[in-house]
């Protein structure tokens, strides 16, 4: 079975480092782009079967990877937004660009596969 | 005195306020104190200005009337408020965040400072540092060597932020100290550093309201003495797991 791929936008390298590995062992196929400079350039290539993005990212914001896939790139992909506690305008502005689902920071790992795997599901 | 001379000399405390050593204050204390402070020199600017207005102008307008009826307020809540009491807070300015409780300055403040300093009470309670690495060995499923790299990560991150405070205070510079700041927070929420995680809300908070250097640079301070000990635990802790 080909393993789903998965985009993970995060500056954060400690976060990042956390996720991959058990987004790894989840099953995933993982590519981490830890600024949006590299989100932009991988989705100019490629396109994942779901991106997993921070709101706050050096180049190239959260906010600004959901309006370049929906509205740039016409795909429709799950995008699950990553969010800083306190930071619910920013969330519900993700919902009204498009993002599919979010989940707070400290990020539980085993909650995000959850997410992950509802999302997959749905398509 | 009267009250308006009682502001101007409000403002030397407020330099002494500024002056006070991070070894002689603890966080907590420097906290309470700038709440109590700002609200403090507010609600006595609103009595000076107010009174000053007082024999002119009658309050006719709802703000005028809104504010005559909190400066009341504050007559009634601190109703020795004299020279005596400023002497008082005066000499006793190395624990004027006790004398300022004595005054029960927090019933003028807002509900959502005293939550504040609630919250702070509680989180600088677990200050003197123990970490509990176990919690993020089970999320890294076990693997000592992973939870090496986040150790290494995450003082690789905390070092990186405090050379950057450093410049970024030097050049006044605080939307990039915010930024800073906010790269270092998510790895002290997942190491559960919870008095360094405290120190860089605090740090984020004044980079984008009250933006004052002072505070900053000794809120910054209070991480860089603090580090060293949560190296420490975390190194501690480290070598427990492993031989456990």
């Amino acid at each position: 079975m080909t393993k789903k791929r998965l985009l993970l936008a995060e500056d954060d390298e400690l976060l990042a480092s956390l996720l991959n590995f058990r987004l790894k062992k989840g099953g995933y196929e993982v590519s981490h782009s830890a600024n949006g400079k590299e989100v932009k350039e991988y989705l100019e290539q490629q396109m994942p079967d779901i991106i997993v993005s921070d709101i706050m990212m050096p180049y190239f914001s959260g906010m600004e990877l959901i309006a370049y896939v929906r509205k740039e790139l016409k795909s429709q992909i799950p995008i699950i937004i990553i969010s800083s506690a306190g930071n619910e305008e920013n969330v519900l502005n993700a919902f009204e660009l498009g993002a599919n689902d979010f989940i707070s920071k400290p990020v539980s790992p085993s909650e995000l596969l959850v997410r992950v795997a509802r999302e997959l599901n749905k398509i | 005195m009267k009250t308006k001379n009682l502001l101007f000399q409000l403002t030397d405390l407020e330099s002494h306020l500024n002056d006070f050593s991070a070894e002689k204050l603890t966080t907590e204390e420097a906290f309470h104190l700038k709440i109590s402070f700002q609200h403090f020199k507010k609600n006595l600017l609103e009595l000076v200005f107010l009174s000053k207005e007082k024999p002119n102008a009658p309050s006719n307008t709802g703000r005028e009337k809104k504010s005559a009826t909190r400066t009341i307020e504050f007559e009634n809540a601190y109703p020795e408020l004299d020279i005596e009491t400023y002497e008082a807070i005066v000499e006793h300015h190395k624990s004027y965040g006790n004398v300022l409780k004595d005054l029960k300055i927090e019933s003028a403040m807002d509900k959502k400072d005293v939550l504040i300093l609630k919250g702070k009470n509680n989180s600088n309670q677990k200050l003197d540092t123990q970490i509990d690495l176990s919690l993020i060995l089970e999320e890294c499923m076990g693997e000592m060597s992973l939870l090496r790299e986040l150790i290494t990560l995450f003082i690789g991150n905390a070092l990186e932020f405090m050379g950057a405070a450093k410049l970024h205070l030097q050049s006044e510079d605080f939307e990039q100290l915010d930024l800073a700041a906010h790269k270092v927070k998510a790895g002290l929420a997942m190491m559960r550093t919870d008095g360094l995680l405290d120190l860089i809300i605090q740090i984020q908070k004044g980079c984008k309201l009250d933006k004052d250097p002072k505070h900053l640079e000794f809120l910054c301070k209070c991480f860089n003495d603090e580090f060293p000990k949560v190296k420490k635990a975390l190194d501690n802790a480290y070598v427990e797991l492993t031989n456990s």
